[in-house]
């Protein structure tokens, strides 16, 4: 199933939520193929699924009905540890970024480390070395409340890669920084991934995003995804 | 009669045991009650139908179990508990006399100031913790109760104040401590003066610890800015 180098696959993946008593439907026969190394946008309006979208391929929400496959691996088979080991496989950041605010920027890159046992020494020599990455080695011990929304974000970055993940999953990451804030974290991502040859999958509602970083990018509207890719080239216009 | 002259070393004497008797009950019930109603809370945010382990049927047993508990008043509770508390004391007089009744009545209500400060907790979070992987126990140890800290310890304050003045209507049926002096010398005694100081000791003592207690929450709240 991965030799062909794909990474997450959504397979007739249906979503339905119970709204006022009746169930909606939020995802309505999905089907994608998202290979390794690239980055895969999802653009459409708010309310068109593209989070829940998101949300399927970490099992944060379970699909009505289809299947979702990471790396040949049919999630719906696993027990919560399977599951757990393969969600530490998958880095996702946030539009509210949430990190821990009880906590600074360091011990919130070592959290995943201290999920999966890493010893508190190696865990903090590691989140230096990301915090680096990220350009906030000034920022150690900052808490979030002291940051501003880049800097958070640069944090949760951190955070996400902690466990060097293949894949890193972005939520409207950068729909609540600034027009410069989002180039910079745009280009930090796009740098990760040509380092780390991360899979990157981007859910937005900004073309402008798309543009800047994607690959491959489809849209979704009232939880159906389009049949064919957008040149992402058409973004210009 | 001069007021001050009722206040001598023998009254002193009274008050200071009073207050150790009082301060002993609180905590000592304060603390018992916490390491029951602590993990109830917890349990019930966890098992709610939209927590981290969802068992429905679990959370509804236990919330109808700490809404009945909490239901009588602390007077009726201290008597209808006798039975047990002599059991457990050999008696249904002074301080610890009072102690089971008070964690009988003040455990489902820490249960419920927990649950509250557990639920305080951003969604988000949480999700974002699972999304790394995280168990529900690691949620519970690593997420939900260091980001709920400031509030539990602001819950805390407001159980153990609470405690406080439920242990002086325990003077009652001669519970001891301060709430004792209070109703022996004061009210069947017609010594207002007694009654008087007795109360303004007891208002200081809450005080003293309502303020440290917020004191405490601010002082260790990461969110503040800096």
């Amino acid at each position: 199933m991965i030799e062909d180098g794909c990474m997450i696959e959504v397979k007739g993946l249906y979503k339905e939520f119970p709204l006022n008593g009746q169930m909606q439907e939020v995802l309505k026969d999905v089907n994608l193929r998202i290979y390794k190394g690239e980055v895969f946008g999802i653009i459409g309006v708010s309310g068109a699924g593209k989070s829940t979208l998101v949300r399927c391929m970490n099992f944060l929400e379970k699909p009505t009905k289809g299947e979702i496959l990471i790396k040949g691996k049919n999630l719906s088979d696993l027990n919560p540890k399977e599951l757990r080991e393969v969600r530490r496989n998958m880095g996702m950041i946030f539009q509210q970024f949430q990190l821990l605010e009880q906590r600074n920027a360091i011990d919130n890159i070592c959290f995943p480390m201290e999920l999966v046992g890493i010893k508190r020494k190696d865990a903090r020599t590691k989140a230096r070395e990301l915090l680096k990455t990220v350009g906030m080695e000034e920022k150690e011990r900052s808490f979030p409340s002291q940051l501003s929304g880049g800097q958070k974000q640069r944090v949760a970055i951190a955070r996400a890669l902690a466990l060097n993940p293949e894949i890193l999953l972005c939520d409207e990451a950068t729909s609540a920084l600034d027009p410069e804030t989002t180039k910079s974290i745009l280009e930090l991502i796009r740098e990760l991934k040509s380092r780390l040859g991360l899979t990157v999958v981007i859910i937005t509602h900004e073309p402008d995003v798309v543009k800047a970083i994607c690959d491959r990018v489809v849209s979704i509207k009232n939880g159906v995804v389009s049949e064919s890719e957008i040149p992402t080239d058409s973004f210009e216009n | 009669m001069n007021f001050l002259d009722k206040i001598n070393a023998q009254t002193i004497t009274m008050l200071l045991d009073g207050t150790r008797d009082t301060l002993l009950m609180t905590f000592v019930s304060a603390i018992i009650a916490y390491i029951i109603g602590m993990p109830l809370g917890i349990v019930l945010v966890v098992t709610h139908k939209s927590g981290i382990r969802p068992i429905p049927a679990l959370e509804k047993v236990l919330g109808f179990i700490v809404n009945i508990l909490r239901s009588p008043p602390f007077l009726i509770m201290l008597i209808l508990m006798f039975p047990i508390t002599r059991a457990i004391t050999g008696t249904t007089l002074g301080p610890k006399a009072v102690i089971p009744p008070l964690v009988v009545a003040a455990a489902p209500y820490v249960a419920r100031i927990v649950e509250s400060s557990i639920k305080e907790v951003d969604a988000g979070v949480i999700e974002a913790a699972q999304s790394m992987g995280a168990s529900p126990l690691q949620i519970i140890l690593k997420v939900l109760i260091p980001e709920a800290k400031p509030s539990l310890i602001v819950g805390a304050t407001l159980a153990t104040t609470t405690i406080l003045a439920y242990s002086a209507m325990a003077g009652i049926v001669g519970g001891g401590g301060l709430g004792d002096i209070a109703i022996r010398y004061g009210y069947y005694r017609y010594e207002t003066e007694i009654m008087v100081v007795t109360t303004l000791v007891i208002v200081v003592l809450i005080q003293v610890i309502q303020e440290s207690g917020m004191l405490l929450s601010r002082v260790t709240d990461r969110r503040r800015k800096v």
